[in-house]
């Protein structure tokens, strides 16, 4: 068990240092979520419509441009693992191969995480969003998504970076097995940014979580059949 | 010519054109008219063995993908292949008769419905895993990462499904059947609906079988191919 945890975190350790160092995945993510929120405001008026319509645009925007940009990121970090030969290296070292995995969920989580932060502050400015008010509510509704769209993305994004078409295939096989997450995200979010209670998200917040329980446990399963050659 | 099949499923592409016939017989014939819907509602006997045959297509790509895993048989990955494409065919079938259906009857082509939107990311899912073989080359490598996601694939069913539905319970829901459920649909029309089954199931096997055979033939060119360029 410590040796599990020991491997978890030598990847994330790697991971973490070599984006400190290049900064390759995390600015160009941030840049595309930006962008994407910025573009939705030319597509839907400024602020996402008017009257009630507007929060539940709003929370569609944010996921959406969050699920972008994290196709974005994912695809940067797996292939520089299959340029390095990581994957490789990493069938061959004699560790956990679910290890490897969770070490890969955590680090892109940790990614998407601080992209995220980035993403309601811009949402806050550009949309007039409430995002201060319910930023503790917001908080666990983005972590419980996060977790879910690493955990698949991660997945997905070990499998097409080595197909033919390297990272073409990544949205393909990942958004319609994130549906469930988008729509329990989008409507979370939308009942907080609209100053609801638990009583409206409650539900999503339980569904996200059934997910990434579910998803984390068999993409464990199975991850050392995608390491191995 | 190369033939692998013998004995009795030699016929069975002749059975299912038979019982195929009389199906298509039954529902425009045997069945009576629907006294709400009218002739629309014929679409059903077509629409629902479709969906059927869909599921339980895809379910079969789980266990081969399962099988394939565990005991690293090729032909499990073969098998599972031949199924999700087959499975594909006829979830395209009820995602083209839906909309038919639907227009006369709800008046309109689409409707955001739980079983509809399942079906459809069900499809977006299978196409998918029809991609990601498409586009990989090594055939060992391709058979674990389809197996990979032909187990994840079908175990997000039940997810997506109750997910999709709580999104919808703030709207009024259509009326999928008319009727209270199966139970009350008269005997004519059950002949229709379980012989269409009957019809599709074969058809399936049939398909699979087909597609199984190809794929082995293909297998074997791809040896001899690399046995010859050794050489």
């Amino acid at each position: 068990m410590r040796r599990f945890f020991y491997v978890l975190f030598a990847v994330v350790e790697k991971d973490l240092r070599l984006e400190w160092r290049t900064k390759e995945s995390l600015l160009v993510m941030v840049v595309f979520a930006l962008l994407v929120l910025t573009l939705f405001s030319f597509a839907f008026g400024p602020g996402g419509g008017s009257g009630e319509n507007a929060r539940a645009v709003q929370a569609g925007i944010l996921w959406i441009s969050f699920l972008f940009a994290c196709v974005i990121g994912l695809s940067r970090t797996m292939s520089v693992e299959r340029e390095s030969a990581g994957f490789s290296a990493m069938y061959l070292s004699p560790s956990d191969p679910s290890a490897l995995y969770l070490g890969k969920v955590v680090s892109v989580a940790v990614l998407m995480g601080i992209m995220e932060v980035v993403g309601f502050a811009v949402l806050a400015v550009l949309y007039q969003a409430n995002v201060w008010k319910s930023a503790g509510a917001l908080a666990i509704v983005a972590i419980s998504a996060t977790v879910g769209i690493a955990a698949a993305g991660t997945l997905f994004s070990a499998m097409s970076a080595r197909t033919r078409t390297r990272e073409v295939l990544l949205p393909v096989l990942m958004f319609p097995v994130l549906v469930p997450v988008l729509i329990a995200a989008v409507k979370a979010s939308e009942a907080h940014l609209g100053g609801g209670g638990w009583a409206d998200s409650r539900d999503w917040i339980r569904l996200m979580l059934v997910y990434d329980v579910v998803f984390l446990v068999a993409a464990s399963l199975v991850f050392e059949y995608i390491l191995e050659e | 010519m190369y033939r692998d099949e013998r004995g009795v499923f030699q016929w069975l592409p002749v059975l299912t054109l038979v019982i195929l016939s009389f199906a298509i017989f039954a529902d425009f014939y045997i069945a009576g008219t629907d006294r709400l819907q009218g002739a629309p509602q014929r679409i059903f006997y077509i629409h629902v063995p479709s969906a059927w045959v869909a599921y339980f297509a895809f379910f079969l790509v789980f266990i081969f993908s399962i099988k394939y895993l565990a005991r690293r048989n090729p032909d499990d990955d073969i098998r599972a292949h031949a199924c999700a494409e087959s499975g594909v065919v006829f979830c395209t079938l009820v995602l083209i008769t839906g909309p038919i259906w639907a227009r006369p009857v709800w008046g309109v082509w689409w409707t955001w419905d739980a079983r509809l939107t399942t079906t459809l990311i069900l499809w977006m899912i299978y196409v998918g895993y029809l991609m990601l073989r498409a586009y990989m080359t090594e055939p060992e490598q391709r058979a674990r990462f389809a197996a990979v996601m032909g187990i994840v694939g079908f175990l997000n069913v039940p997810i997506v499904h109750m997910s999709v539905e709580w999104w919808r319970t703030l709207h009024p829901k259509p009326v999928v059947m008319r009727s209270g459920g199966l139970r009350d649909l008269p005997d004519s029309m059950h002949v229709a609906l379980w012989s269409t089954l009957l019809a599709f199931m074969l058809l399936f096997v049939c398909f699979v079988r087909k597609r199984a055979q190809i794929e082995r033939l293909n297998a074997r060119v791809e040896e001899a191919r690399a046995a010859r360029e050794g050489a």
